[in-house]
């Protein structure tokens, strides 16, 4: 299998504070991968650094087989990079932001680009500096897609965005997904847009990775069961089985990777009465907070 | 092939370098204005003595034009790019980091330049008019420290904004005024006589000093 891009034991420190240790994934030619995690958990860094931005403390990212600390001009002729907060050369108007990326990409489709700019319905000669957060990422997403690039690396491109906006990205990106060997690298902290989108998943926490695997098994193993205790509400602490736990009351919801016999063995073996034992269903968000909790 | 780079960088920098332009066009002509009404109501050869044994500069009003020109272009030249960190945009796009950020400060000097050239040329002009030659030459020489102290003042901000950290700029900033200063020994005309051609090289050094910064920012040193 051919991987676009190659993370092997990423470490990195900020002083003497660790964001995470051995990062490892890889990403395969014509997939889509989401980093997720909550804010200030490491997902920019990785994107720094992927993009040569930011030297690790140890490990190497390779990009089209480039170590992304000396990415040369060809391989990033390859790479769309939207910056969080959708940030472009804000002093042009849209007229002139194309005509400057333009010239560096020799498979420019400028007809993507204009066909976006239309439904912003500004004049051509509008400033960016002078539009709407959510006119600005279209105007973002418009210049990555035309640039046709092999793999695009979107750094949490749901921010600030409102919901309409939000859609009609994710409408363009599943659309540039589509097209034959596309590799997209997303980050975001709103999973309940990636469901649809994103087919391989790391999550990372404060404390490191807490998972990578494909969404799809993620969804599938990952379960959240929810019961009444009597009487004493129990101790109940993480380990192999109990991933994630949160009681209210006497109402518990349990997180774990277990199937739901194993969990209720589980709970009998430490001896805990229980009633309504059941599991609910989970969207890939719900799955995202079970994993790293509320706080 | 014509870098797209320079478009870029000229659709920032044109109001400024417009504007400033101007204001060096203002300044030569108060400097004209008032040599003409000086050699109307003073005796002319009494003037001409005051000039040359008395090192009187009717031009001094543009010391400081050119390194006010030049930290004015670099400031609206660079800030754009420090602000939200757009500089990941210019680094991003497929051209070596090191031949962008040359282009960069190629055509902001470039603008500098032509700023100085007109500020000078005109000057000369003036001077001409009024003087014989020997003064005209002696003029070009005294504000020669002045036109390179505006290129230094250039390269120097441009460095400095740049710079990722707030502790190191304001090192740098210290360090650049005082040597800033070497530019400013005008206790005489034509002090810098024979030691300009050193002042030009160490001038033409600082063009390349962003290079360490840029380098710094790309290594993500915050």
């Amino acid at each position: 299998m051919e991987y676009v891009v190659e993370c092997n034991h990423l470490t990195h420190y900020y002083g003497k504070k660790l964001v995470y240790k051995d990062l490892n994934f890889k990403i395969p030619k014509g997939s889509i991968f989401g980093l997720l995690g909550k804010n200030g958990t490491g997902k920019t860094t990785t994107i720094n650094i992927l993009n040569g931005f930011l030297t690790p403390t140890s490990g190497e990212c390779l990009i089209f087989g480039e170590n992304s600390q000396n990415l040369s001009p060809e391989t990033k002729r390859r790479i769309g990079f939207l910056m969080e907060g959708h940030i472009q050369y804000s002093f042009m108007n849209i007229q002139q932001i194309e005509k400057f990326y333009s010239a560096f990409f020799p498979r420019w489709n400028k007809d993507i680009y204009w066909e976006l700019m239309k439904k912003l319905e500004v004049s051509s000669t509008q400033k960016i500096s002078r539009m709407s957060c959510g006119q600005r990422s279209q105007v973002a997403l418009g210049l990555i897609l035309a640039q046709d690039p092999d793999l695009l690396i979107l750094d949490d491109y749901s921010m600030g965005l409102d919901p309409g906006y939000r859609r009609l990205f994710l409408d363009y990106l599943t659309e540039y997904a589509k097209a034959e060997e596309k590799t997209i690298f997303v980050t975001s902290h709103i999973i309940q847009d990636l469901e649809k989108l994103i087919d391989y998943c790391v999550i990372l926490d404060y404390s490191g990775i807490l998972l990578s695997m494909p969404v799809e098994e993620f969804q599938r193993k990952f379960k959240h069961f929810r019961f009444q205790v009597e009487g004493n509400v129990p101790d109940l602490k993480k380990d192999e089985v109990v991933t994630n736990i949160e009681i209210i009351k006497n109402h518990v919801s349990l997180y774990s990777f277990k199937s739901a016999e194993e969990v209720e063995n589980y709970l009998k073996s430490l001896g805990i009465h229980y009633s309504d034992f059941h599991q609910v269903p989970m969207t890939l968000e719900d799955a995202f907070i079970g994993l790293t909790g509320k706080y | 092939m014509f870098s797209p780079i320079y478009y870029k960088e000229w659709l920032k920098l044109r109001w400024a370098f417009l504007i400033v332009l101007g204001f060096a066009l203002l300044m030569d002509l108060n400097i004209y204005l008032n040599l003409s009404h000086d050699i109307i109501f003073i005796e002319p050869k009494s003037y001409l003595y005051n000039v040359i044994f008395r090192g009187i500069k009717f031009y001094s009003g543009i010391q400081y034009l050119p390194l006010l020109s030049g930290i004015v272009l670099a400031i609206v030249q660079f800030y754009p790019e420090m602000h939200s960190d757009r500089l990941k945009l210019t680094f991003h796009l497929p051209v070596n980091e090191n031949r962008v950020l040359l282009q960069m400060v190629s055509l902001g000097a470039f603008l500098q330049f032509i700023i100085s050239l007109v500020l000078v040329l005109v000057l000369m002009l003036i001077t001409g008019k009024f003087f014989p030659g020997e003064v005209v030459s002696s003029v070009v020489l005294t504000v020669l420290p002045w036109v390179l102290a505006g290129f230094v003042g250039y390269f120097a901000t441009a460095m400095i904004l740049i710079e990722p950290i707030w502790k190191v700029r304001i090192i740098l900033m210290l360090i650049f005024y005082g040597f800033i200063g070497f530019f400013y020994f005008d206790f005489f005309y034509n002090t810098y006589a024979r030691s300009w051609p050193y002042f030009l090289l160490l001038t033409l050094a600082h063009s390349v000093f962003i290079l360490y910064s840029g380098y710094r920012f790309r290594r993500g040193v915050r």
